[in-house]
């Protein structure tokens, strides 16, 4: 993810400037690691491809809570997740086309 | 004080189309219909009309999100504006009714003409609602960090209500009181989409759309076009009803478009309205309240955006629905809202709040209703506020 190298803030999507001081921001790595902020059980089905029922989230990175990521979790009962559930990150690999994408899904850390 | 605005522009004229779950109509026919209406009401002809402006133009196409593009109600009713203003980016859904309030007291027209059609009811069809960005290829901006999810607006709802459980303690019996409230108040309203009564059993025991939003929690996708026309403040003399005015505005979004780019998820914005610093008025004063409610949720977010409670404390403040019905303390969206008048999306709220000031919401109507607080829009979309009051 983007960090800004004045503010120290992650920011999420990525943008070219950060929204709390305008400097640019870099990308850096991370553990990976976060915690579920909100959840939902999606039980609708909007999108081709997408059967319902499914969980989303937001989770914060441990890196700064402050930041947050539209996810799904997966591997997990709905019935457990709970606020602050610790969550470590699991890409999906993808084809659109030709390009090759990882969609960042989120599993319990065990 | 007075705003700038105040003594410049009146809303002369409102009108309404048909409005339905599915009409089958023509969607251009429909606008038409509610812009031909709002011209007649505001007592001139489309020849008197010199400017145009509408939310959101012919800026996304399909699922019927729009049913008149800006240059199709142009070229459709022989319009020769001075001045034009159309499109998706502004300050939510009524930055087009701003926009047409500026361009008036700019002096680039005398009456503007603005509007906002939706046909999602006939355009998608009796099957199950569908979500934005189906079918339409690889998405960007926004759409691209939600779609591969399976995320739509009425999960990222979901997720504001699950964080105001965990963060306020709200309850969905709570919440329940913007849905029971708003079916009661269309019950009052011929317009309206659902008129049978809700009780708290059957909404608690609806299907779940996304836990913890339920179908009762979502707006209802229809038919239907709303038109204003903007004018000078003097033609309220030629009125055969009162003029409405705009006492304050207020239109700053400071966080990214997009749900969870604010520094908070439980609001709408993380920006406290500033529009009591614009008028004398206070917030004890408001009789009558449009509230955006393209979810539930956004009711409450909007009750402490104004300040009616504090932040957090809205699920307990709504708790009685008797506060929010007619009658009570502060009725809001005495039309039934969208939740049951049908998803209108934000210029049925001000075509209402314009209805109660000019004392002519029949069954519905606020005795003695004399400042109305209007707010549309929500996270990704951005807001207006507006008091309106008799010019």
């Amino acid at each position: 993810m983007q960090r800004c190298p004045r503010c120290g803030r992650l920011l999420q999507p990525p943008a070219l400037r950060c929204p709390y001081d305008h400097a640019a921001p870099v990308y850096v790595e991370l553990s990976g690691r976060a915690r579920v902020e909100s959840w939902t059980v999606n039980r609708h089905q909007w999108f081709p491809g997408f059967p319902p029922p499914y969980l989303i989230a937001f989770v914060n990175p441990v890196e700064d809570q402050r930041v947050r990521l539209l996810t799904n979790l997966i591997n997990v009962d709905p019935d457990v997740v709970t606020q602050n559930m610790s969550v470590r990150v699991i890409f999906d690999r993808c084809a659109d086309g030709n390009d090759e994408v990882f969609v960042p899904l989120f599993e319990p850390e065990r | 004080m007075s705003h700038p605005l105040t003594d410049q522009i009146i809303i002369s004229g409102i009108g309404q189309s048909a409005i339905g779950r599915r009409l089958g109509r023509d969607s251009l026919e429909l606008t038409a219909e509610a812009c031909l209406a709002a011209v007649a009401d505001a007592g001139l002809t489309l020849a008197d009309i010199d400017g145009l402006t509408t939310y959101p133009g012919a800026s996304q196409p399909g699922l019927g999100f729009s049913g008149a593009s800006l240059r199709d109600i142009h070229d459709a009713l022989g319009i020769k504006p001075n001045w034009v203003a159309g499109g998706v980016e502004s300050p939510g859904q009524l930055g087009a009714v701003v926009d047409a309030m500026l361009a008036v007291a700019g002096g680039l027209a005398s009456h503007v003409l603005c509007w906002r059609s939706i046909w999602e009811g006939t355009a998608q069809g009796a099957g199950r609602r569908k979500g934005y960005g189906s079918g339409a290829g690889r998405p960007s901006g926004m759409m691209a960090w939600q779609m591969p999810f399976g995320a739509t607006a009425a999960n990222l709802a979901a997720l504001q209500i699950r964080a105001r459980m965990l963060r306020y303690g709200l309850t969905r019996e709570q919440l329940a009181s913007i849905a029971i409230t708003q079916r009661a108040h269309a019950a009052r309203n011929p317009a309206a989409i659902y008129r049978d009564p809700l009780d708290l059993d059957t909404y608690l025991s609806a299907r779940m759309v996304s836990d913890p939003l339920c179908m009762f929690d979502c707006d209802i996708a229809c038919d239907g076009a709303t038109a204003f026309v903007i004018s000078r403040a003097e033609h309220a003399a030629g009125l055969d009803h009162p003029g409405v005015t705009v006492e304050a505005l207020d239109c700053a979004h400071h966080d990214r478009f997009m749900w969870e780019g604010g520094q908070d998820i439980t609001r709408i914005s993380s920006r406290w309205s500033t529009i009591w610093k614009r008028t004398d008025f206070t917030v004890a004063d408001v009789d009558v309240a449009s509230l955006y409610d393209g979810f539930s949720v956004f009711v409450l977010c909007w009750l402490e955006d104004f300040g009616f409670c504090p932040v957090g404390e809205s699920g307990a403040w709504v708790a009685d629905p008797a506060r929010i019905s007619l009658g009570g303390q502060l009725p809001i969206n005495t039309a039934g809202g969208q939740l049951s008048g049908g998803r209108l999306h934000g210029f049925g709220h001000l075509h209402e709040a314009c209805l109660q000031i000019r004392g002519e919401a029949g069954a519905r109507q606020v005795d003695g209703a004399r400042l109305a607080a209007v707010g549309v829009g929500a996270a990704n979309s951005g807001t207006t506020a507006m008091l309106l009051r008799r010019a």
